[in-house]
């Protein structure tokens, strides 16, 4: 009986001692739902918890090298960077200020004034910022879902791009992998 | 899943070895050379019920194992054994479910003849895919964009990722500490019922995909695991080296916590 009760009592501690380990986890973990975007399969996730709330097809960076063969004689990459990040802006309607980059890669002088950078549109209805360029946006070309095509940002479609955006706010935590 | 039928065999094979140190080793090399394929014997090798002490204990030591992971910052894998699903997660968060179909774990080499079996449920480190993803950079001078004449051309579509990198018919991530995860997907029944067509170059497949697992690299222990197709190839192209695993639940058998 002595036995008995000693390993009821470990038993006890040792729950107790989960439940501390549960909340230590929990603390870890962000709060409220996130975005997980998987760019070896194309895919954009908004999980909230144990649930799926958004599992659609997306189009991450497509890894090519653009060298630039005159003038500073630059070099971009065009992937999408792996982490953590955080959603820094959520902007409605965005306007995209196309890079230097983009004017290369069209053949086309790089303009000096900035107004002649501006782009309407072609980012879809919603952009959420992730921090040095990169950008979570909708896309004129949906027909290219599911394949690595962008310069580096995660293009998604406009149903799924509206969920994203209605159940994120600024400072909801992104996870590309 | 392993099954404790292999149990007495093993400790049969401990107990004839009970030689001296030179005949021993002189045996153990012959059953070595003359075994058809490598030696395996069913793992855990412990009592099938655990005590709730032990099973706490257990369950305990994997979540402080979790919290360093998920302190770590990067991805991790989990294996969980009782929820029969491979998943990848970051800061204790969920970022893909893998739910598998079957899966064995095996001991390999000496250790099935010597010592304890390592402990499974622990954190594996430093996952090396095999066969590794080939990525391909192309790479765009500046001076050749633009100027072309592109009428008439057909627009270039870009792969898919299926079409890009393919899943082998099976793949292995190996860890440093001496476990290897051996993924292969589940493709069903053959409609055929001999089997013969449908077979045929899926064999050839899959010893392409098994020499370019390079099956000579020998771990101490092997966890074979079977995913729906379309998962495993998922997994596959998931996988980022270095990526560490934690082996956490019960095996079949034994008492889950409360």
């Amino acid at each position: 009986m002595e036995g008995e009760s000693v390993t009821g009592e470990e038993v006890a501690t040792l729950r107790e001692e989960r439940q501390e380990l549960l909340a230590r986890l929990e603390a870890i973990r962000p709060k409220g739902a996130y975005v997980v975007v998987d760019r070896g399969n194309n895919r954009i996730y908004l999980r909230r918890g144990n649930s799926v709330v958004v599992d659609a097809l997306a189009s991450t960076g497509s890894r090519a090298v653009l060298q630039e063969t005159t003038g500073p004689k630059r070099t971009w990459v065009f992937e999408t960077p792996a982490g953590r990040f955080s959603i820094l802006s959520k902007r409605p309607d965005p306007v995209w200020t196309k890079p230097d980059w983009a004017f290369l890669e069209a053949g086309e002088p790089i303009p000096d004034r900035v107004s002649e950078r501006r782009e309407y549109g072609s980012l879809g209805e919603y952009a959420l910022d992730l921090g040095d360029g990169y950008m979570i946006h909708g896309t004129l070309y949906e027909r290219l879902l599911g394949r690595s095509v962008t310069h580096g940002c995660v293009r998604v479609g406009r149903d799924a791009l509206r969920t994203i955006a209605r159940h994120t706010r600024v400072g909801s935590q992104v996870f590309i992998y | 899943m392993t099954s404790e039928r292999n149990e007495p065999r093993r400790r049969g094979a401990r107990g004839i070895l009970g030689l001296a140190g030179p005949v021993r080793l002189g045996l153990v090399a012959a059953a070595w050379s003359v075994l058809p394929g490598p030696l395996s014997a069913a793992f855990p090798p412990s009592p099938p019920q655990l005590s709730e002490v032990d099973s706490l204990r257990r369950a305990n030591r994997a979540l402080r194992m979790e919290i360093d992971l998920a302190s770590a910052g990067g991805p991790y894998l989990v294996l969980d054994l009782s929820g029969r699903a491979m998943i990848l997660k970051s800061h204790g968060v969920v970022l893909r479910e893998f739910p598998f179909h079957g899966l064995r774990a095996k001991r390999r080499g000496l250790d099935v003849l010597f010592g304890d079996a390592p402990p499974l449920d622990t954190v594996w480190v430093e996952g090396r895919l095999m066969p590794g993803r080939r990525i391909e950079r192309l790479v765009i001078l500046s001076d050749t964009l633009g100027s072309q004449d592109h009428s008439g051309t057909v627009e270039f579509i870009p792969p898919t990722p299926e079409e890009e990198t393919p899943s082998p018919a099976s793949f292995r991530i190996r860890y440093k500490n001496g476990l290897s995860l051996v993924v292969q997907p589940w493709v069903g029944e053959a409609e055929d019922p001999d089997g013969i067509t449908a077979r045929a170059p899926s064999l050839f497949a899959r010893l392409l995909a098994w020499a370019r697992s390079r099956p000579w690299l020998r771990d101490r222990v092997r966890i074979d695991l079977t995913l729906p197709e379309g998962e495993a190839g998922s997994l596959y192209r998931a996988f980022s080296d270095g990526t560490p695993l934690l082996v956490m639940g019960s095996w079949p058998g034994r008492r889950d916590p409360g």
